[in-house]
C-alpha cells in the first residue's frame, strides 16, 4: 500500500526533463565543439608562426651566403615570383612562389615546399646598394575572419662573404 | 502526506522530481562550463595575435640589424641609427616604434654594437623585442711592436 502511495512523474514533468537533457546534450556537444575549434586554431597559429620563422632563417641564410642574385639560372628567370641565387661555388638556390606555395629548389637537388601553405601572396624585391638587399614579402590570410597579414623579410646579399 | 512519510522504512520522505533537479543541476553546470569556454577562446585568440605580433617585432629587429649589415662599417653612425623606420607591414603593431642604437664597444676595437628595440603597444602596457648585432670593421688598427 505504501508504494501506491508514492506519486509518478506527470507528462508534463517527463517533457520538461526530455527537453532539459535535450538541452544539455546540444550545450555540450556546442561546448566540446567550440573547444576542439579553439585548439585546432591555436595549434593552426603556432605551426604557421614557425613555419615563417624556419622559413625567415632559411631565406636569411640562402641570401647572405650566396654571391649574386643573377637575372636566370636554373631555366628560372628572375622576377617578382622568382628569385634565383648563385652561390660562390657556382650552384643556384631559386625560390618561386607558384600555385599558393613558396618553393625552394638547389641546383641538382629536390623542390621543396617552403610551408606557408595558407600565403596569398609572395613577391621578392631588391633595393640596391652595395651590397643589395633583398626582400621576401609575404601575404598570408589566417583565416576568414582575420584580415591579410603582410610579412617582410630582408636579407643581405651575399653577407657571409663580406 | 501520511502515506508519504511511511513510504521508507524509516518513514523518510519520498524522493521527488529527482531527476527534474538533476538536469537542472547539469544544466547550471553546463552553462557554467559554456562561460569558461568562452573565455578560454578568448585568451586563445588574444594570445595568438600577442605571439603574432611578437614574431612580427622579431622580424622588424632582424631586418633593421640586416640593414646594418648591408652598410658599410664607417656609415653605421647614430645619424643611421636614428633614420632607421619600421616597414609598412608593420602594421599589426599597434603604435609600433624602431629604435636602432649604435655604441662603440670599449673592450672590442673597431666593433660596433648595434642594438634595433622594437616595441608596440599591447592595452595599456608597452611590449618590446630587442635584438643585438656586433659588427667590426674588415680592417684592423695598425698595432703590435717593432
Amino acid at each position: 500500500m505504501d508504494r501506491g502511495a508514492r506519486r509518478a512523474f506527470t507528462l508534463l514533468e517527463t517533457v520538461v526533463v526530455v527537453v532539459l537533457l535535450a538541452t544539455i546534450m546540444l550545450l555540450g556537444t556546442t561546448t566540446i565543439a567550440g573547444l576542439l575549434r579553439v585548439e585546432r586554431a591555436a595549434s593552426a597559429a603556432s605551426r604557421r608562426l614557425a613555419e615563417r620563422a624556419a622559413l625567415a632563417a632559411q631565406f636569411r641564410a640562402d641570401v647572405a651566403a650566396s654571391a649574386a642574385a643573377p637575372e636566370s639560372g636554373e631555366g628560372e628567370t628572375a622576377g617578382p615570383a622568382c628569385l634565383v641565387l648563385r652561390r660562390p661555388d657556382g650552384s643556384h638556390v631559386v625560390y618561386r612562389w607558384d600555385g599558393g606555395r613558396l618553393r625552394r629548389r638547389e641546383t641538382g637537388g629536390p623542390e621543396t615546399g617552403a610551408a606557408l601553405l595558407e600565403a596569398e601572396g609572395a613577391a621578392f624585391t631588391r633595393t640596391t646598394g652595395d651590397p643589395p638587399r633583398l626582400t621576401l614579402r609575404l601575404t598570408e590570410s589566417p583565416g576568414r575572419h582575420v584580415p591579410a597579414r603582410t610579412t617582410e623579410i630582408t636579407a643581405t646579399l651575399g653577407g657571409d662573404l663580406r | 502526506m501520511n502515506a508519504h512519510r511511511t513510504d521508507g522504512p524509516r518513514g523518510a520522505v519520498p524522493r521527488r522530481a529527482a531527476l527534474l533537479m538533476e538536469a537542472a543541476v547539469a544544466l547550471g553546470v553546463l552553462l557554467t562550463a559554456m562561460v569558461f569556454v568562452a573565455q578560454i577562446g578568448g585568451l586563445s585568440v588574444a594570445e595568438r595575435g600577442r605571439n603574432a605580433a611578437r614574431q612580427q617585432a622579431l622580424e622588424e629587429a632582424a631586418n633593421a640589424l640586416e640593414t646594418a649589415r648591408a652598410c658599410a662599417w664607417d656609415e653605421l653612425t647614430p645619424e643611421w641609427a636614428a633614420a632607421q623606420r619600421l616597414s609598412e607591414a608593420s602594421g599589426r603593431l599597434p603604435e609600433g616604434k624602431l629604435t636602432v642604437r649604435v655604441e662603440a664597444e670599449s673592450d672590442r676595437p673597431r666593433t660596433k654594437r648595434v642594438t634595433a628595440v622594437v616595441s608596440w603597444k599591447r592595452g595599456s602596457q608597452e611590449e618590446k623585442v630587442e635584438l643585438v648585432g656586433l659588427f667590426s670593421a674588415r680592417t684592423a688598427d695598425v698595432g703590435g711592436k717593432p
